[in-house]
């Protein structure tokens, strides 16, 4: 199965093996907007 | 009229013999080429040579730029030094998860940058960060500080959606819903080069992808430790899903 795609200047590739696992792990924790926003109002 | 003023833009006919006057009208009228102020000088005036007369042009080879005379003095076509704001790489990206700048966007050369990305499709609904980027790698420590204050487009009175994170191990960047694209971002990086914090100052905005709503945000971001960077990365936490275009600018030092 490929990894996703990044792309770094004008070169795409797909993720390494560390870099998968580290976006696996942020996308799992969900660091992301719904945990960081704050009360709405 | 000056002696450089021309009354017609003569076509000569094949065979037709040229006088003096239109030959040097030919030469005059091009743009002499000087290595230097010295050398320009120099020739103009002197024995055989043409009198300096308004409207005259030349090019320096040492400073690379055109000049003007404008009867008093000579002057300079455009501006004369490089713009405050200069591009340093840009482009597009189509259809991936993340895109960086390139190793060494930032250098010593500048202290200061400017960020644009602008989003022209996103596959599903998404959220997104960013990391600063040192050799090639993200910095994923756990340094990353969002002090954003937003403005929702619905509401009465305007609902906010704040964002205040600290020791996370991202930027905050906003999300945008798949189906209509409002995503831009704005912002200042302030010494990323440096060995101090890095600072960002700016905005952006999105279409709230739970609401349907487009939001602004605006305030600042923080790096607290003081690392060197290079680059940046704009990461979306759906697989290849972003397409857009970036540009980074430096300011100039002085």
């Amino acid at each position: 199965m490929s990894k996703p795609i990044i792309q770094i200047g004008n070169e795409q590739r797909e993720m390494t093996d560390a870099e998968f696992a580290q976006w696996q792990a942020d996308v799992a924790a969900n660091n992301q907007e719904s945990t960081r926003e704050s009360a709405v109002s | 009229m000056g002696a450089n003023a021309q009354t017609a833009v003569p076509t000569f006919t094949t065979g037709q013999v040229l006088t003096a006057d239109q030959m040097n009208q030919s030469a005059r009228t091009g743009v002499p080429v000087f290595a230097d102020t010295t050398a320009r000088d120099a020739a103009f005036g002197g024995s055989g040579e043409k009198t300096l007369a308004e409207g005259q042009l030349c090019y320096l080879e040492d400073s690379n730029i055109v000049q003007y005379y404008d009867g008093a003095a000579w002057a300079t076509v455009g501006p004369t030094s490089a713009s405050g704001l200069v591009r340093l790489t840009g482009g597009a990206f189509t259809a991936v998860t993340s895109f960086s700048l390139p190793n060494s966007t930032f250098t010593a050369t500048y202290r200061n940058y400017r960020i644009h990305i602008d989003l022209t499709a996103v596959t599903a609904d998404a959220d997104f960060t960013m990391r600063l980027r040192a050799s090639g790698t993200d910095d994923s420590t756990a340094n990353y500080r969002s002090l954003l204050q937003g403005l929702n487009t619905t509401g009465a009175t305007g609902t906010v959606v704040n964002i205040n994170s600290s020791g996370a191990t991202s930027w905050n960047a906003g999300e945008q819903d798949a189906a209509v694209i409002r995503y831009a971002l704005e912002f200042d990086v302030m010494s990323p080069q440096i060995a101090a914090p890095t600072r960002c100052l700016g905005q952006y905005m999105y279409r709230d992808k739970a609401n349907g709503d487009d939001i602004i945000r605006t305030g600042a971001l923080h790096f607290t430790a003081t690392t060197q960077f290079d680059s940046l990365s704009f990461i979306s936490s759906i697989a290849n899903s972003i397409t857009g275009y970036y540009n980074v600018y430096g300011y100039l030092n002085s």
